[in-house]
């Protein structure tokens, strides 16, 4: 029950506090990796990131979904899109000068928290959801 | 109120997680306790309990009596493909060697130098022609290939902070494990089947025996597989759901995935998404159209077969690859061949393991096809099965260049039959089931011989079957583990495995690198290559590791020819300031035959380079690191007597060389009319005047004697081997001593007191023999020989000894074809024999001239060669 009310906080993102959480975790990954290297606050700011944007992202896409499916789902999309904005930034290196490293890293991780959240608040969800009703 | 009932049944599920998860861990335990770098070993008692593990997880999927819920059997379902992928992962630790290492070292360059290996080759002067990253065209295919693997490896690397080793090595595992149960799971019920039928779906998926060997490498198409099965998924979704539009976006971007990932999964994604949308148009179409709708979808079928063959012949058109058919191949194909495909090679128990799946897949699609539930999914499933053994068929009837293995076509139908054979292994089960659950006929129910089968407490027959199931079930999963075992690990043995003593050897030169800071390129073998690159990263410019063809050529040209030239030209790539060799027991035996003395080539080795600076590990994967700095040394050399118009003087010589076995030497003469130059070391061999005088004659072995002009300057060469310089018998010049001893053919044999020539023609299989006395030479010895020849011409050298009264022959170099510039040759030598005499041959195949020049003969002390 805990993990349902915990799931149904973060995906509800009530004035998007939790994408802000994601994107300073980005922020603090990013100090960590420049200036402290620790391993564990690595670990830990990573995997506040992957829950927050499983959460999304099972909320846009697996919404008639268990909260263990949907979650579980939402982090298979979560990595796609990030193995997706990793790969482009791969081929883009044929047309021009860009590295895949730890700043283009996080813009492809903040990029894909900011849409998802836009995504959630901008109604674009819940237009899908009405095209979802309307049809049933 | 807790009843006794309640307490039992606690129990007994506490006494099912104790036994699943006490057998995990010993299996775990067992695994990596007898995992060793030297040599792969399967503990006998792992397959045992891993057969017990996979049992007791079939018996808890099928049994009714446990009262686990659905989401504990996902659990347990899920823990046990954890528990394949970990057994595995650790058994084949730290990965496979091949193409799995390939990627690693791909990734590490993505993870050093943020950019695509290919990119780095711009960097590598030796590398000036790249045809495969000249146009942007190919430079968008090249980068595209695999991109989703190496962004996902390395952005988890860094996001992470784990070394891009270990998210290499746990990636498809993880994914694997976690996501293809769930995912079969949700794809049967989908179909329509039961919660039963859904967890065997995901046990069978993500452990059939086809795709079981894809589900632990780190290789592009094990993601592409892995993706094909989410594409399915969503595809099935988006057929059925109403919420279409979510499940199109995920479809869509589940096939970028997979066109991203790897050339096949890629495509077969692509036709299996275009089927999809096919049989959707159809279903629309059927009500009032139904001959459109059926021409329309036989006319998308086909475009969907033709699709995959018309995509790899049109390749060349982006890059430099492609592949090819012809109606040829299919009538050299035995009949039974054509008809069985790969069912025709497979033994009795292959036929069971790789066909059981597909053959209740069959029976699946038919009982699901009559319930007429969800029949559109049904028909999409039915042709996508249709579609993928087409497309194997016609690679193996017709292809003569193939892109990507036949048979990984193979693959892709357990992730289409296993939700049909998980409904037929449920319909089995549920068929044995009795209609009522006891008898209603009291008399019967009370007959004596149901009375004494219930105090037997016999099985009943669901229950027979279920556990026959389970076993059959189980024994076919351990099978498809063993052969993976086999083929991949024991069947490659020793370097089945990314050597972890080749990565120890790159990490010391790496660390090298890292306190001298000079460049450096590396000659390997194989496993090591990989291993290296695994560490520094692909064509890294300062910390080069040779790769693929031409380290190959290096390597064996090293090892064959016992020469530095390889190493110099490796050395030239990069500018590199040493070149190291890394080189592990087995390889040598690989490249040089079951034949080879592993310890004499590492001596050899050790007087070429230097003794080794690293010898990593024991047994077959030892590895040893020599390294050798290939600058090209000046300088002045001994001295040689000269007699300038009689009159005795010492002059020093010069040298330059690149290598110790090639090394220069040279004398400058000026002054005088008449020169006589003799004192020169023993093992220098003499080569020419320059410019040519006007009359010289010279015994290579003792003194060249030359007029010149007075105000001219001539120069001496001669050429040495200052590895070999301790010579005990050497004849340079081919004056003296050498006899005819049998011939056959028109023969010749002449000396100009520096190089003999020794011809043999006339005759088909025409032989010469001159001999000479040797001073009876005895003790540890090699022989060395430099020799040319024209074209089609033959040599070979026999050394006698008398033993007993008579002669023997004690050493036969074997016939050579001789090269046209001059080699020396180097072979150790007995080393209780005396030997006696010295045979040179000349020898013709089809009667042709054959015509040798033999340079110079020499024993020196040591065993080389």
């Amino acid at each position: 029950m805990k993990l349902e009310r915990l799931e149904k906080t973060i995906a509800h993102d009530r004035r998007g506090y939790f994408t802000i959480l994601a994107l300073l975790s980005i922020i603090a990954m990013l100090i960590n990796a420049i200036t402290l290297s620790s391993p564990i606050l690595e670990l830990l700011f990573a995997l506040m990131y992957f829950l927050i944007n499983s959460i999304f992202c099972g909320s846009i896409f697996f919404q008639e979904e268990d909260v263990g499916f949907r979650i579980a789902f939402g982090l298979l999309v979560l990595l796609m899109l990030i193995a997706t904005g990793s790969a482009i930034i791969i081929i883009a290196r044929a047309l021009f000068p860009i590295m895949l490293n730890m700043k283009t890293i996080i813009a492809v991780l903040s990029l894909i928290t900011i849409l998802l959240s836009v995504t959630k608040h901008t109604g674009i969800n819940a237009w899908l959801n009405q095209i979802h009703k309307n049809k049933r | 109120m807790t009843t006794m009932q309640d307490i039992k049944r606690s129990a007994t599920r506490m006494a099912t997680y104790v036994a699943f998860i006490s057998l995990s861990l010993i299996m775990i335990y067992i695994v990596s306790s007898s995992w060793s770098p030297e040599a792969l070993f399967l503990h006998p008692l792992l397959m045992p309990l891993y057969f017990a593990a996979t049992t007791l997880l079939l018996l808890i999927i099928f049994s009714d009596r446990v009262r686990f819920s659905t989401g504990d059997k996902l659990a347990f379902t899920i823990t046990h493909s954890f528990l394949t992928r970990i057994v595995c992962l650790i058994f084949f630790f730290p990965g496979t060697s091949g193409d799995n290492a390939y990627h690693l070292a791909h990734e590490r360059t993505f993870d050093i130098f943020g950019q695509y290996y290919a990119a780095l080759e711009f960097q590598i002067p030796g590398l000036s022609y790249l045809p495969h990253i000249q146009s942007v065209t190919s430079r968008l295919f090249l980068y595209q290939r695999a991109s989703i693997q190496y962004g996902l490896v390395t952005a988890l690397s860094k996001t992470l902070y784990i070394d891009v080793s270990w998210i290499h090595l746990f990636l498809i595992g993880t994914l694997w494990s976690f996501f293809v149960p769930l995912i079969g799971f949700k794809i049967s019920e989908t179909l329509g089947a039961s919660n039963r039928a859904g967890l065997l779906t995901g046990f069978l998926a993500a452990n059939a025996p086809m795709v079981i060997g894809w589900s632990t490498g780190g290789v592009p198409n094990s993601l592409g597989f892995f993706f094909f099965f989410v594409t399915i998924y969503f595809l099935l979704k988006s057929l059925s759901s109403k919420n279409v539009l979510k499940y199109v976006f995920l479809t869509l971007l589940a096939l970028v995935v997979s066109l991203l990932t790897h050339g096949l999964t890629a495509i077969a994604t692509f036709i299996v998404v275009l089927l999809a949308a096919s049989v959707k148009k159809y279903q629309s179409w059927k009500e009032n159209h139904q001959k459109r709708a059926s021409f329309f979808l036989v006319f998308s079928f086909f475009v969907c077969v033709i699709l995959l063959p018309a995509a790899s012949v049109l390749m060349y058109l982006v890059y430099p690859t492609y592949s090819s058919f012809s109606l040829q191949k299919i009538l050299g194909l035995n009949i039974n061949y054509v008809v069985l495909a790969n069912y025709a090679s497979y033994s009795t128990i292959e036929n069971l393991m790789y066909g059981t799946i597909t053959f209740l897949g069959i029976i699946g699609m038919v009982l699901h096809s009559r319930k007429g539930k969800r029949k559109s999914l049904g028909l999409f499933m039915i042709l996508a099965l249709v579609l993928i053994i087409a497309e194997y068929r016609i690679h193996l009837y017709f292809a003569t260049r193939e892109l990507f293995g036949t048979g990984r076509f193979l693959s892709f139908e357990p992730f289409i039959t296993v939700p049909f054979a998980a409904i037929a292994i449920e319909y089995l089960i549920n068929t044995a089931k009795p209609v009522m659950p006891t008898s209603l006929n009291p008399a019967h129910a009370h007959s004596s011989k149901r009375g004494i089968l219930s105090k037997l407490n016999f099985p009943s027959k669901q229950t027979l079957i279920a556990i026959l199931m389970c076993l059959g079930l189980s024994a076919l999963i351990v099978e498809g583990a063993l052969t993976l075992f086999q083929g991949l690990g024991f069947g490659r043995e020793p370097y089945g495995i990314l050597s972890v003593y080749s990565q120890e050897a790159a990490t010391l030169i790496h660390e090298e690198y890292r306190r001298t800071g000079e460049k450096y390129a590396v000659v390997s073998d194989f496993v090591s290559e990989t291993a290296g690159m695994s560490v520094v990263g692909r064509s890294n410019p300062d910390e080069y590791y040779h790769y693929g063809p031409l380290n190959g050529a290096f390597f064996s040209e090293l090892l064959l020819e016992l020469s530095i030239e390889p190493l110099v030209a490796a050395s030239g790539y990069n500018d590199a300031q040493q070149v190291y060799v890394i080189l592990s027991r087995y390889s040598v035996i690989r490249r040089l035959g079951p034949t080879a003395d592993v310890d004499r080539l590492i001596n050899s080795l050790s007087r070429l380079l230097r003794p080794p600076l690293a010898v990593v590990g024991e047994g077959w994967r030892q590895v040893y690191v020599f390294s050798f700095r290939p600058k090209s040394a000046q300088g002045t050399g001994p001295k040689v007597t000269v007699y300038k118009d009689l009159q005795e003087t010492h002059l020093n010589t010069t040298y330059s060389y690149w290598t110790l076995e090639d090394v220069e030497y040279t004398l400058n003469l000026t002054g005088a009319t008449t020169y006589k130059v003799t004192g020169w070391p023993k093992h220098w061999s003499y080569e020419a005047i320059s410019p040519g005088p006007t009359n010289a004659s010279i015994d290579a072995n003792v003194w060249i004697n030359l007029t010149g002009k007075p105000d001219g300057t001539y120069m001496i060469k001669w050429i040495a081997n200052d590895i070999y310089s301790d010579v005990v018998w050497k004849d340079d010049s081919f004056l003296e001593g050498w006899n005819l001893n049998t011939a056959r053919g028109n023969y010749s044999f002449s000396s100009n007191g520096d190089v003999a020539v020794q011809t043999i023609g006339g005759q088909p299989a025409g032989f010469v023999y001159h001999a000479k006395a040797l001073p009876l030479l005895q003790g540890s010895l090699s022989f060395q020989m430099r020799v040319k020849g024209a074209s089609n011409s033959y040599f070979y050298v026999l050394l006698w000894t008398i033993k007993e009264g008579s002669s023997q022959i004690v050493f036969n170099s074997l016939r050579k074809l001789a090269p046209s510039d001059f080699k020396t040759y180097t072979f150790a030598l007995p080393t209780d024999v005396v030997f006696s005499q010295i045979w040179l041959s000349s020898y013709t195949g089809d009667g042709s001239p054959s015509v040798i020049q033999w340079d110079y003969v020499a024993f020196v002390q040591g065993q080389f060669g």
